[in-house]
């Protein structure tokens, strides 16, 4: 064996940790080597001295210290599981805390529209319009579905309570700017005409800078037609 | 009557302290004490904060001793509850690094415990261990100085045997590289400073 092999065994071998081969073979080759020899004595010193380091001291008033901490964990234990049956789940502060935290999250996610905003994210098509309640429609909000070039559906707004917390005036002037073409605007109007119903409750959006409003018929429970658009100037 | 293990004893208290007996866990407490002492001040070097891991190790084990599987050695068990608080305090200790009085103190104390070697090995040794890196001490300590076999060290460190016998070894072959020099120094001084024999 080299001395270098032998020395990288060396402290296993003080603590009489190798195999009974490989000992005989290091205690050979220890009998004909000083320096080898020597790095051994070393070895042995220090881990002799390992067995023998001073001892850090504890306190004196350790065992009570810990003993009157273990006595205010048992009169917890004890004072929490009071007249409650093994297996029965102690509710403490914390815990009862935490649940009722989270479903006050919950609530107010829900009641925000945070559900609807999720299983319809910011659709462009969708636009929210006020309806006039002077004729007799019961529905505050409306949202409009453009369809066709003449015709337009609509449906009770699902999601008015989250839609409502966005820039109205910028989804009525993205309805307005579809509508906003000539070519496009008179077939919407002529569309209106060839059908010649007035009737049913009229409906009517209102855009307060400039102030122009657009009329449309409810010509059916979920359908709008587009009767007029006029424009106030002051 | 054959004598009972280590481990057969410990379980036998624990199952005392199981049914509310604190004269049982006070004896587990002096059976413990001093070893987990011996340790986590070596990993800390901070009297106080040794003896507070170790008195909160003490505590989790009464909190959690309906969770102790009697199938495992309970020294393997506080152990590594104390050494994973002690690895949470060093932890800590790298997210803030205070400026400590104390190491000014411990300047002076390497100074003076240099000037000692090897007369004074052991105390030349346990400052050596605090230089070694964290992973070397704790193999080191736990094999060498706490002489836990290795089976139980693997199972403390939670590493593979083989791990700990490479950690083990090159943390002795480290304090020899760093104490081996002074050992010298020291032995060739106390050849040298022989008094002349007209002193005698």
């Amino acid at each position: 064996m080299h001395c270098q092999r032998v020395r990288s065994f060396l402290s296993a071998y003080c603590k009489d940790e190798l195999s009974e081969k490989r000992t005989r073979a290091i205690a050979e080759h220890l009998d004909n080597c000083p320096k080898c020899r020597s790095e051994e004595q070393t070895m042995r010193r220090i881990l002799g001295a390992a067995r023998s380091l001073p001892q850090p001291q504890l306190p004196t008033d350790f065992n009570s210290t810990l003993l009157n901490r273990v006595a205010e964990q048992r009169h917890r234990e004890t004072r929490s599981k009071a007249y409650l049956p093994k297996g029965i789940p102690v509710f403490t502060f914390g815990r009862v805390a935490s649940v009722v935290a989270t479903v006050c999250l919950v609530g107010a996610f829900i009641f925000a529209g945070g559900i609807d905003y999720l299983l319809y994210p910011d659709n462009p098509d969708m636009y929210a319009v006020e309806t006039s309640s002077a004729d007799g429609l019961d529905d505050s909000y409306l949202t409009v579905l453009p369809e066709a070039d003449h015709v337009l559906t609509a449906h009770q707004s699902r999601d008015w309570t989250f839609r409502k917390q966005l820039d109205r005036a910028t989804r009525i002037k993205q309805l307005m700017n579809r509508l906003s073409g000539e070519t496009r605007f008179g077939s919407l109007a002529s569309g209106t005409n060839q059908q010649g119903s007035l009737a049913g409750p009229r409906v009517f959006i209102q855009w307060p800078q400039p102030r122009t409003q657009l009329y449309l018929n409810m010509t059916a429970p979920e359908t709008l037609s587009v009767r007029g658009v006029n424009t106030v100037t002051n | 009557m054959a004598k009972l293990t280590e481990k057969e004893q410990d379980h036998i208290l624990l199952r005392q302290v199981k049914n509310g007996d604190m004269v049982a866990f006070s004896k587990l407490v002096d059976r413990y004490k001093e070893r987990l002492m011996n340790v986590i001040f070596r990993m800390l070097s901070s009297q106080q904060e040794a003896e507070d891991i170790v008195q909160e190790t003490f505590l989790r084990v009464y909190q959690h001793r309906d969770s102790f599987d009697f199938k495992h050695c309970f020294s393997t068990w506080i152990y590594t509850i104390a050494l994973n608080l002690a690895r949470n305090e060093l932890r800590k200790r790298k997210r803030f690094k205070f400026f400590d009085i104390t190491d000014m103190q411990g300047h002076e104390n390497e100074i003076s415990v240099e000037m000692d070697l090897p007369s004074n090995l052991p105390q030349a040794l346990d400052k050596a261990i605090g230089g070694l890196p964290d992973k070397y001490k704790t193999a080191f300590i736990l094999r060498d100085v706490q002489e836990l076999p290795y089976d139980e060290v693997a199972k403390i460190m939670n590493i593979p045997l083989g791990t700990v016998k490479s950690r083990v070894n090159r943390a002795r072959s480290l304090l020899r590289d760093k104490l081996k020099p002074r050992m010298e120094e020291n032995h060739a001084l106390s050849k040298g400073t022989l008094l002349p024999v007209s002193l005698l």
